[in-house]
This record gives structure tokens, C-alpha cells and sequence, in this order.
């Protein structure tokens, strides 16, 4: 899930396109993916700016070396903090943005902001800046945490519209019942996975609850 | 005025999750303080809370080309208060407006944002959150209107408390 298919660096972007479904054991259906891949991107953007502004690269593996002393000093007398968190007039990070793709989105900067965003990430391999990177290259990925929340996301939203259909609540009455019934809902999901669906969700929660059916999650199935 | 405090609300079911109990008073308590935590983090790195909006917009010294003058924000503030920087733009000089920042739980769902208000918050408020004077770009910090929400990182973490919530229900640990 979220693998890098591509990056590209020139005048006008510095990106990475992610692929969202290619590694997915359950099939999303077509009409979710543009909302999913939205709201994963949107999550994507939001996760690199806060680890960024802590002068960390949110990609596995990446660090941000220290600013050198004098340049780190001249921030600091332009009341700027003396930290590499990639930011002086901040016209860079205002151009952070994405582009929903078929697969799932592109992410980075657009625009005039591209080249001193290629200095950062150095796709090409002939910047000859410390290499800061906030995107990830084709073979890397987003640190853990951001790599976990993009999951979440996803099966949240697959799970967004379900409805239980009340008259087959009302007729399990074990645990084996009811696991059957979830798998064929959640088809690809696995057990952890549905669980953490529904305690994510009051709505489905709710349902189970209404024919005490709660209780039963924490069976064998 | 605009509500200078917002309703977070799962779904029209919120209110029948609390009845139920599935969202108890420490629970809405955890999420209360959450949610106050996250706001907070946010603005700390100049980045609005609010999705879609991205980054807050440079204070004034940094809108102008070439060298901005001493009469321009945050120059204009740094004799009294030294440590204010160009950036973040975090909506903070001596932390009175951010720390009016609160929550209450209610019987519809928890209430964010100026609970109570002071006559200089609800200047500022209007001025950050609701771009009303014409002198400060809008910064939005609370969802306040129809079709806005919090930043997607803040609501998975919303889930996550949930979440425990429900899997303690699911163990029989009410």
C-alpha cells in the first residue's frame, strides 16, 4: 500500500505519484477511489508539513542534517528559527500540494517552488545541498506512523457506507455466525482489520450493540 | 457573530452513542482534551487545523518584497516581545488568545473552541478565524461552517479514542 510508482523533478514539479490499491488484498470500488485517494492525500500533505516543521523527514530512513552554523546564526537574525525545517520565505512549503491520479495521487511541489525542491530531495542525484528529503523516492517509503494512518484511512472509508442488514443481525446468535457474516462484508479484510473498522466507526458499532452482538468480536470466528 | 465554537459530531448518531454509553463522559473528556492537544500542535507550526486550508499565511513583514520595515508585524512587537518570530505563524504573543482555546462536553457531542469569550478574543477571533478585519489575511483555526471539518490527522486520531472506547465495550469492560 502507498507505493511510490514514480518521482519526477524538473522546472515545473518535484513529485512522487503514489499507488494506493495496486498491493490491496480487498477490491475498492471504483467510485471510492477518487474520495479515498483525496483524503489520503490530503492526510499525506498535512503529515509532511507537521514533520517537516519539526525539522524531520517524514520518508523512512531520511534524516534532515543540521544547518550549518552561520547559515543556522543568519536565520536566527532574521527571526527565523535555526533549524533545517526547510523554510526562509516559506513560498516552498506554500506550494506543497497533490493531484489525484488513477492509482491514487501525486505529491510535492508544483510550480516555481520545483527546483529548490529538487535541491532538497535531489531525485536527479546532482544537488550539491545536504540532502533533505520530504518526499519519498521509488523504492522508499513514509515512516511508519504516516504509513499506518494512510491504512486507516483507507478501510475507513471502504467501510463508510456499510449498512448491516438488520434481519441478518437479528439471526446470528454466536461468534462463528457473526464472523461469517463480517468476513463476506469486509471480504479481504483480515480479523484485526474488521475489528479496528467497526471500534472506529460508533455508527457500526451501534448496529452490532442493538442485538447485542458486540460481545461476539471478542470470540473465535 | 459567527459561532466561535464548533459541535464534533461522528454522525446524527452521536447522540445516541452517548445515551448508549458507548461514548462515556471519560471518553468524551478524552477527546475533549485531544482535540485541544492537536489544535495546539497545529498552530505551534503555523498550519491550520482546518482541512484544506494548509499553511497560515505570512505575518505582514513577510508579505511585502524587499526589505520589510520595523513598523511591519512581528517587528513591530519584538521590543516588547523579543522572542516573536517571522515564523511559525502560530496566532500567539503572549498566549492568552490560544489558551481560551477549550472544550465542554455536551449531550450533542463535545464543544470546542471559545467557550467563553472576552471582548479582545472575540476581536481576534473575528479577525483570524473570520477574515473580518481587512488589515489581518484570514486564518481559520475552528471548522465553524457548514462543510468544514478538522484536518484528517486530528479526526484519526478522534477514531483512535474511539476505538479503544469500543474494543474496552467488546472485552465487557464498561
Amino acid at each position: 500500500m502507498a507505493e511510490v510508482k514514480k518521482t519526477t523533478a524538473n522546472r515545473n514539479r518535484t513529485t512522487s505519484e503514489i499507488d494506493l490499491y495496486s498491493d490491496l488484498k480487498s477490491d475498492v470500488p471504483d467510485d471510492l477511489k477518487e474520495e479515498i485517494s483525496k483524503e489520503v492525500a490530503e492526510y499525506v500533505k498535512e503529515q509532511i508539513l507537521l514533520t517537516v516543521a519539526e525539522a524531520r523527514s517524514p520518508v523512512e530512513g531520511e534524516s534532515f542534517p543540521r544547518l550549518s552554523k552561520s547559515y543556522a546564526a543568519y536565520k536566527e537574525s532574521q527571526s527565523l528559527p535555526g533549524k533545517p525545517n526547510l523554510e526562509f520565505t516559506g513560498r516552498m512549503l506554500n506550494a506543497l500540494d497533490y493531484k489525484v491520479t488513477d492509482d491514487g495521487f501525486e505529491i510535492g511541489i508544483f510550480g516555481s517552488e520545483a527546483e529548490k525542491a529538487e535541491g532538497h530531495n535531489n531525485f536527479n542525484g546532482d544537488s550539491e545541498l545536504p540532502q533533505r528529503r520530504f518526499i519519498p523516492d521509488t523504492g522508499q517509503d513514509f515512516k511508519s506512523g504516516i504509513r499506518s494512518g494512510i491504512n486507516k484511512i483507507i478501510q475507513d472509508k471502504v467501510a463508510e457506507g456499510t449498512r448491516f442488514r438488520r434481519f441478518e443481525l437479528a439471526q446470528i446468535t454466536d461468534a462463528g455466525e457473526l464472523w461469517d457474516f463480517l468476513r463476506e462484508e469486509f471480504d479481504g479484510f483480515r480479523k484485526s482489520e474488521i475489528i479496528g473498522v467497526i471500534s472506529r466507526s460508533p455508527d457500526l458499532a451501534m448496529q452490532l450493540s442493538e442485538f447485542n452482538l458486540l460481545r461476539f468480536l471478542d470470540g473465535e470466528g | 457573530m459567527a459561532k466561535a465554537k464548533v459541535t464534533l459530531e461522528f454522525n446524527s448518531k452521536l447522540e445516541e452513542s452517548i445515551k448508549s454509553g458507548i461514548i462515556d463522559q471519560a471518553t468524551g473528556n478524552t477527546l475533549g482534551q485531544t482535540l485541544v492537544k492537536l489544535e495546539g500542535e497545529f498552530l505551534d507550526k503555523g498550519i491550520s487545523p482546518v482541512k484544506g486550508e494548509g499553511r497560515f499565511e505570512a505575518y505582514a513583514a513577510q508579505r511585502v518584497s524587499g526589505k520589510p520595515k520595523r513598523s511591519l508585524y512581528p517587528y513591530s512587537v519584538q521590543n516588547k516581545f523579543p522572542s516573536k518570530q517571522l515564523r511559525p505563524v502560530n496566532l500567539s504573543l503572549n498566549g492568552k488568545f490560544r489558551s481560551n482555546i477549550t472544550f465542554r462536553v455536551t449531550k450533542d457531542g463535545i464543544e470546542f473552541g471559545h467557550i467563553n469569550m472576552d471582548d479582545k478574543t472575540k476581536e481576534l477571533f473575528e479577525a483570524h478565524n473570520e477574515g473580518k478585519n481587512k488589515n489581518v489575511p484570514q486564518r481559520k483555526y475552528l471548522p465553524n461552517k457548514r462543510g468544514e471539518e478538522f484536518v484528517v490527522t486530528i479526526m484519526n486520531e478522534i477514531k483512535d479514542i474511539v476505538s479503544k472506547r469500543i474494543k474496552n465495550i467488546i472485552k465487557g469492560n464498561r
